[in-house]
């Protein structure tokens, strides 16, 4: 099968993973329709589900025409924006986690300057780039306000996002024979990270680790899955979006779990 | 050619002198006003920037004029929002007043520049048109209400409720742009939407969450 066909696939089992959660936040919203962040989240949902069905119907009407600057960008923006504003109504200390929410934000920013540097699509990007250092920073905040990662796990995260944003600047500018190489250990890399963070948000998930904990790392897992697309293409995109979909699927139980507690 | 701006003064006008008697509805009839006259100034902008961007008139109606229109009516909505501070029901009479204006204008253009003889396509115009815009603003005035009841930071929250409006319409645009089952579920998408939305709203008016 080839990559173009495998990634349509795991378009549509996203969106149907995604309708599944719609339907059970739209329950969650019928009993506790006083929760800011349940609404929120339902809204997020919306507005990814919308921007997907804008996707394949653009592909289904326009196939030969490259998408331009479009409503589906504002659609992925309404999905963070109002998925950040959910998590932000559950963390609500301000004061905690701005230093690891910071470096977040550079993350973010300096990612966003590699898309440009790939794609060339500068309105787009820029668009993206505030958008995602904002859930990045609520994600980040999360993390340290639930205590869910420990001092040397904060320090291989931190590591490996430098190690990660170093390579990839690397690639530019290498001879064309280690290009392969390095763009070969930047998806090791992101793929070791995505394993290691999808494993503990597994295992807190299962276990008897708070809601708030189990939230922060599905946060975690997701937002880094959600890099990990940005940053992929072919078969890496494909296993990127199954990534993404196994880490919503772990933040809706764990949101479900903290908002109806 | 349509003359839109004489269209705008025969419907503003009497719109314009009833809001000195109107009393109990004054909020809504200035909120129509402001709508008719935010899709006329939509219009102007979308045939701008249709000539600088050198796009079809297609092309802009599904990329461009979703932004632009959504933006328009958002302005509007957050005037009355940090100027009035309305209650929550005053807020959507005030949404409902700028869609309801906003489709009613662009059905009149279109009316007269497309012929009301198909009772189908009225219907459509109707139930699909006019209910998209006051689908989307509802959208906007729940998130605008969300974010000032919960406290949050807003500016993430307002420009996501902005979002979802943009990518509502976006969606609709482009459905309806080629004919086929596309255009069929174009149609029925603001009747959808409006069901989907009706679910949130009871909830928060049963927990005693909107004024």
């Amino acid at each position: 099968m080839t990559p173009d066909r495998l990634s349509t696939a795991a378009f549509f089992l996203l969106v149907a993973v995604i309708s599944i959660l719609l339907a059970r936040t739209a329950r969650v919203v019928t009993k506790r329709g006083d929760s800011a962040a349940a609404v929120f989240y339902l809204f997020a949902l919306i507005s990814i589900v919308v921007n997907d069905l804008y996707w394949i119907a653009y592909d289904m009407l326009r196939p030969e025409v490259r998408m331009p600057f479009a409503a589906n960008e504002f659609g992925e923006a309404a999905f963070y924006l109002l998925f950040g504003s959910a998590v932000t109504a559950l963390f609500r200390d301000r004061d905690r986690g701005r230093t690891e929410g910071i470096c977040a934000v550079i993350f973010a920013f300096a990612s966003a300057g590699l898309w440009i540097a790939w794609s060339g699509e500068w309105v787009q990007d820029l668009m993206a780039a505030p958008v995602i250092a904002y859930f990045l920073y609520v994600t980040a905040v999360s993390l340290k306000q639930a205590d869910a990662l420990a001092p040397r796990e904060w320090s291989a995260l931190g590591a490996a996002s430098l190690l990660l944003i170093m390579m990839q600047t690397a690639i530019f500018f290498v001879p064309a024979g280690l290009k392969k190489p390095l763009d070969l250990a930047c998806y090791l890399l992101m793929f070791l990270v995505q394993a290691a963070l999808m494993l503990r948000t597994g295992r807190a998930v299962r276990g008897a680790a708070s809601p708030k904990t189990q939230l922060a790392l599905s946060l975690a897992a997701f937002a880094w899955s959600v890099s990990t697309v940005y940053m992929s293409e072919g078969y890496w995109y494909v296993a990127g979006l199954l990534c993404e979909a196994f880490s919503m699927i772990c933040t809706q139980i764990s949101f479900e779990r903290e908002v109806l507690r | 050619m349509i003359y839109a701006e004489n269209i705008f003064i025969c419907i503003a006008v009497p719109l314009l002198i009833s809001l000195f008697f109107a009393g109990g509805a004054r909020r809504f009839i200035a909120s129509f006003l402001t709508g008719t006259a935010v899709c006329l100034l939509s219009a102007y902008i979308s045939g701008f920037l249709q000539i600088v961007s050198g796009m079809s008139v297609a092309d802009t109606a599904v990329f461009l004029s979703p932004v632009i229109e959504e933006i328009m009516k958002f302005l509007p909505l957050l005037f009355v929002l940090f100027i009035f501070t309305p209650e929550d029901s005053e807020l959507f009479t005030s949404a409902i007043g700028i869609g309801a204006g906003f489709a009613t204008f662009e059905n009149c253009c279109y009316l007269l520049s497309s012929g009301a003889e198909s009772l189908r396509y009225m219907l459509i115009r109707g139930l699909a048109v006019g209910v998209m815009h006051i689908i989307s603003m509802l959208t906007l005035a729940f998130g605008l209400v969300i974010v000032r009841r919960a406290r949050l930071l807003s500016l993430p929250g307002f420009a996501g409720a902005f979002s979802l409006s943009v990518i509502f319409h976006g969606l609709y645009n482009l459905l309806v742009s080629a004919p086929g089952a596309s255009s069929v579920i174009g149609y029925i998408l603001p009747l959808a939407t409006a069901a989907l939305l009706y679910l949130p709203y009871r909830s928060m008016r049963q927990a005693g969450i909107l004024s």
